[in-house]
């Protein structure tokens, strides 16, 4: 079965009957998403690709369980983001602003006052991804979640609400300070 | 945080920003990584397929709603069949009761169905040997201890031996349903459901499994195992569960904790001394899973304790 145009819930009804060419699919499609949801949010690459394989063993195992009228990238980006938590719960690893400490927010919040001064200039990165990196990870933890998901799970607001049982508004301010911080962050490779 | 911020002029430049630069981000899962989890999601739909017949295919649908009904229908009829006949085909001789009394105890025969299953019996006489002890009586004085006629009880027992379930076999499926009551009373640890080479016939065998599926702690073990729940495993394994005891695709606690990378789960079991050798249904070893997940640390483990 090749990459087909067949839809994320269709593909995964034939992976609960037993087909496991429609899983290697959906794999595909969705792996780089997901990956780039929870590395750039747990600290390190090791923990994200034990996350990554608890996530994808259990939308295996799960599959059978998955009801069909559902949007798969919503029900595959809450058990990521289910399996990212429990995770930082048990070893205790995510990053978050909280763990960076609001002093790292402070620096940014002076280097952006000073308009000769790049935010990101002032810490050495080695390219752009890692400078997109540092900028999620100035964001406060609830911003920096629902602007993955939404970019990263393709999901409305609605669906990030649900995802993290926030109600619509606050959703959409998160979702817009998130942007408004991360354009500011990001500017000089605009 | 609910007070919204003013307007970002356009939030679509930062998203478009932020997919530019993604782009370039050439961090990637590890192929071994995308080799386990493609390698764990095979070998479930595997396990699917082989377990169930397949939603998409009406037709298997259909045959799987009406067959059922079919043959239920026609053992009910049978049923009634064997238990209203015989009633007009007893022969009703009372003469001969006198002498029956008179005449000598008839040749032991054995009695197919007097504890078993009604069954097809091939002749009126098989029948009546069916039936309860009500017509015992009048056996009794149909019987004559003539050669003639114990040729043919011979006859029709031997027609109908295939069909019955003979005493000594019902006799040991009641004897071993009673241990396995006794044991379910006592909490035993060995559940009947996993002891495949018991004696009970599999229609006995299987009903008093579902009776005791609620407190079977073979099962109860393979889930901890599986869940890697090492305070629920350790209780477990205190009562001396059958560590070999393997669900309905022939899989040990061993494997299941293997299976799952549960590698305090797999100590455990192996400590309390499973079978590191135990394969499944289709002869996949716990080395084997291990190896195919790439878990080294449960490969090496495993080979400490004789697995090969």
């Amino acid at each position: 079965m090749t990459d087909s145009a067949e839809s994320d819930e269709v593909l995964m009804q034939r992976y609960a009957g037993g087909e496991a060419a429609a899983f290697g699919t959906l794999f595909r499609r969705h792996e780089l998403r997901v990956w780039r949801y929870l590395e750039r949010q747990v600290v390190n690459r090791s923990s994200a690709e034990e996350v990554m394989q608890e996530v994808w063993f259990a939308v295996a195992r799960d599959a059978v369980h998955f009801e069909r009228h559902s949007c798969f990238s919503a029900w595959l980006f809450t058990i990521a983001r289910n399996r990212m938590i429990d995770y930082s719960r048990r070893h205790r690893l995510h990053l978050s602003l909280d763990s960076l400490g609001y002093e790292a927010q402070a620096v940014v919040q002076q280097l952006t006052t000073e308009p000769s001064v790049g935010p990101l200039a002032a810490v050495v990165l080695e390219d752009r991804a890692q400078a997109l990196k540092q900028a999620l990870r100035q964001l406060p933890q609830e911003q920096r979640d629902a602007f993955l998901l939404q970019i990263e799970g393709d999901l409305s607001v609605e669906e990030v609400a649900a995802i993290t049982r926030a109600s619509f508004e606050t959703t959409k301010s998160r979702l817009r300070y998130a942007r408004l911080k991360l354009r500011e962050l990001l500017r000089e490779y605009a | 945080m609910n007070e919204m911020p003013p307007e970002a002029d356009h939030p679509e430049e930062v998203d478009e920003l932020y997919r530019r630069i993604s782009a370039r981000d050439g961090s990637r899962p590890s192929e071994q990584l995308r080799r386990a989890v493609l390698a764990h999601a095979a070998q479930l739909a595997g396990e699917r397929s082989r377990s169930r017949p397949r939603p998409a295919d009406p037709v298997s649908a259909r045959r799987a709603v009406w067959r059922p009904l079919a043959f239920g229908a026609l053992a009910a009829a049978a049923l009634g069949g064997l238990m209203i006949a015989p009633r007009f085909m007893i022969p009703r001789t009372p003469e001969t009761a006198a002498e029956s009394v008179a005449a000598p105890p008839p040749r032991e025969v054995p009695q197919p169905s007097a504890q078993g299953l009604p069954s097809a019996p091939a002749s009126g006489l098989a029948m009546e040997r069916a039936r309860p002890s009500r017509a015992a009586d009048e056996r009794a004085a149909a019987r004559t201890p003539a050669a003639k006629d114990t040729a043919q009880e011979s006859a029709a027992y031997q027609a109908t031996a295939p069909l019955t379930q003979p005493p000594q076999a019902a006799g040991r499926a009641q004897a071993a349903d009673e241990v396995a009551e006794a044991r379910l009373a006592a909490a035993a640890p060995r559940a009947r459901r996993d002891s495949s080479a018991s004696s009970a016939p599999p229609a006995l065998a299987g009903a008093a499994a579902d009776a005791n599926r609620a407190a079977d702690p073979s099962a109860a073990l393979r889930r901890a195992a599986e869940d890697g729940d090492l305070a629920g495993l350790g209780a477990l394994l205190e009562g001396h569960p059958d560590l070999e005891a393997r669900d309905s695709l022939g899989r040990t606690a061993l494997l299941l904790a293997t299976l799952h990378g549960r590698l305090d789960a797999v100590e455990a079991l192996l400590a309390h001394g499973a079978d590191p050798n135990a394969a499944d249904s289709r002869g996949t070893t716990p080395l084997q899973t291990a190896l195919a997940a790439d878990q080294p640390l449960l490969s090496e483990l495993l080979k400490r304790h004789g697995a090969r």
